[in-house]
């Protein structure tokens, strides 16, 4: 099928965004559970309420899931990692701020091996 | 009770009288707390929980005919209200959190008191109630409280310093031998020199930030305010340690601060216990706008630990005016953010009328936050901007580095750092009007080693101008609390300006 005029000359990139629950007993930033169909507010901790004076403490489990998923995918697996702030005002974000990675994340430039064989070579 | 003025003890005093029963604990609750009432009018205490306080030590004195000696079983403290509280009220000073009941104690509360649930028993310390600081811990006056300024028990017409200027001021005033402050640009150093206490700031990491109300998280730090060295040695020693919730928290052994205190240096002597401390005087702490009251008393107090052994050497830390502009981007930039979840929708303060969210977040935050509190977040958010944050936020990051650098430089010459904490005595309530640079500017001498994150000292060299205490300031080498302790104990120990009483006290 011959492209429209309009876009020919360009490239398509389509990014993906993905998220995915992560087989972990508690959150990735407290220790309450995460436990599936539980009952309402039986799971929220008072890091998950940002209530004054809590910390997050990351999930050592969480961190050892995305190295797994890095090496699957072939990605180069950050030494060092910096989770940063994204602030906003939502209600449902009682922080104030999302717990994110922006510049070093812990996974970066995977291929997919059974997608095409050039990027499964390069994942070697 | 046959102990006189029980409220002139320090804490090392009061351990000894309490376990040779001279006094009770119930005995010394009630009359500090007698004390409290009757110098309300200082504006020290936020809160008061009596009839809890005699209760505790009431059990204080059981569990001691029981065998119990925990270090500080029985010995009545106050917290800073930016240490959240299980049984009062934790406001951090401001009108946000009016009435504020956390569930849980901050580690630092639970350690000098209980103990964390599940975790070892407390140092079984008994909580008089909660000091007033400035809001959020953001000022170095005591007077952005929003439930009033504290007064310095020295000339009630001056601030006490801030933002731990209730801590300070109930330490001096008498109405309980030690308490506990926050310190993230000087917050407890100065408020510590300005009342003749003495105070603490360990390194950052020391003591878990868990249950502290976040301001800057970088540079919040827990620490103590007393009467002597050795009286911050003891309660620093049950308050500090690894806490697996606080994940900046440092993995070290548990410290005893107190059992260097009052032993020579090693391989000095009895007669010469500093001998062979070099301690460096950086030429950049005695600027010409220093006021010369504090430069001669800070001087002799130098000349005094050379009396004792110790070398005085000339370092430079050529950085130091610049800790004042790249405090006041990074601390604000952190507490904005940090302050974000104070939106009216879960606790504490929430306007009553709103007719959409934006609203909701806008009216609920210019009615609970007080008029620094607002200058900072405005700052913070300016600089943590899309388009300015390479130009702010992260060029102040990298003179923070160079800052903590040219500690690094220093160290390689000296084992610890003297200069002045302020760079005049306590000023008067309300003469710094409305123009917020001028106290901006009086941190100077605290906030460099606050950016690098090293352990500082507040201890009393002396009186300038009106009589006003003035403070010397001891920075350590990382972790190095024991020796800072050590030393200061050894000033203490040949002066007497930490066992004066303020008049009418």
């Amino acid at each position: 099928m011959a492209a429209a005029p309009l876009v020919r000359g360009y490239e398509v990139v389509i990014g993906l965004e993905t998220h995915a629950q992560l087989h972990t007993r508690s959150k990735a930033f407290s220790g309450a559970a995460t436990a599936f169909g539980a009952a309402p507010n039986t799971q929220a901790s008072a890091v998950d309420l940002a209530l004054p004076g809590t910390l997050p403490v990351f999930n050592r489990a969480a961190v050892q899931c995305a190295i797994c998923f890095g090496l699957a995918v072939g990605a180069r697996i950050a030494p060092q990692s910096i989770f940063a702030r994204k602030n906003y005002f939502y209600p449902d974000l009682p922080k104030g701020y999302q717990i994110s990675q922006y510049e070093t994340r812990w996974c970066k430039a995977a291929g997919c091996p059974s997608c095409s064989a050039s990027s499964a070579a390069a994942s070697r | 009770m046959s102990v006189a003025q029980p409220e002139r003890l320090g804490v090392a005093e009061l351990q000894r009288a309490l376990s040779a029963r001279e006094l009770s604990s119930v005995e010394l609750t009630k009359h500090l707390l007698a004390r409290i009432t009757a110098h309300h009018g200082l504006g020290a205490f936020l809160h008061v929980d009596g009839e809890r306080a005699l209760a505790a030590a009431a059990q204080a004195d059981r569990l001691r005919t029981q065998g119990d000696a925990r270090p500080l079983l029985g010995v009545p403290i106050a917290h800073k209200d930016v240490f959240v509280t299980a049984d009062a009220p934790t406001t951090a000073g401001s009108k946000m959190l009016a009435g504020y009941a956390s569930p849980f104690d901050a580690t630092v509360v639970a350690r000098l008191g209980a103990g964390v649930p599940g975790g070892a028993p407390g140092a079984g310390a008994i909580t008089l109630g909660k000091l007033n600081c400035d809001e959020f811990a953001m000022g170095s006056a005591n007077e952005n409280s929003a439930y009033g300024p504290v007064r310095n028990p020295w000339d009630r017409a001056r601030v006490p310093g801030g933002s731990s200027g209730g801590s300070a001021t109930a330490v001096a005033a008498r109405l309980v031998p030690a308490a506990t402050g926050t310190d993230t640009g000087g917050s407890i150093r100065q408020p510590a020199a300005f009342t003749g206490s003495t105070g603490i700031k360990p390194t950052y990491g020391v003591c878990s930030r868990y249950g502290i109300i976040a301001f800057a998280s970088s540079l919040d730090q827990a620490g103590v305010l007393a009467r002597s060295a050795h009286d911050c040695a003891l309660l620093l020693s049950a308050m500090s340690g690894y806490d697996p919730r606080d994940a900046t928290s440092a993995e070290r052994p548990p410290q005893d601060f107190s059992s260097g205190i009052g032993r020579p240096l090693a391989g000095a002597s009895a007669v010469k216990p500093l001998q062979g401390l070099r301690i460096g005087l950086p030429r950049e702490f005695f600027p010409a706008t220093l006021a010369s009251d504090v430069e001669g008393s800070v001087r002799a107090a130098v000349a005094e630990l050379v009396k004792l052994g110790a070398q005085a050497v000339d370092v430079s830390l050529p950085r130091t005016e610049l800790s004042i502009p790249v405090y006041y981007i990074i601390a604000p930039a952190e507490a904005s953010s940090n302050l974000s979840r104070y939106d009216g929708v879960r606790y504490g303060h929430r306007t009553s009328h709103a007719d959409d969210l934006l609203e909701l977040y806008r009216r609920t935050r210019a009615e609970g936050f007080g008029p620094e509190v607002k200058r900072r977040i405005m700052i913070g958010t300016y600089v943590l901007s899309h388009g300015y944050y390479d130009a702010y936020y992260l060029q102040a990051q990298k003179l923070r580095r160079m800052i903590a650098d040219d500690f690094r430089r220093c160290f390689q010459d000296c084992h610890l750092i003297a200069g002045p904490v302020a760079p005049s005595v306590a000023w008067k309530i309300g003469e710094q009007g409305d123009d917020p640079v001028k106290a901006y500017l009086a941190d100077i001498f605290t906030l460099p080693g606050s950016l690098a994150g090293l352990p500082g000292m507040s201890v009393p060299a002396g009186r300038g101008e009106h009589g006003m205490p003035v403070g010397l300031q001891l920075i350590g080498n990382y972790f190095d609390e024991a020796r800072l302790l050590q030393v200061a104990h050894a000033l203490q120990q040949s002066t007497d300006w930490h066992r004066a009483v303020p008049p009418g006290v």
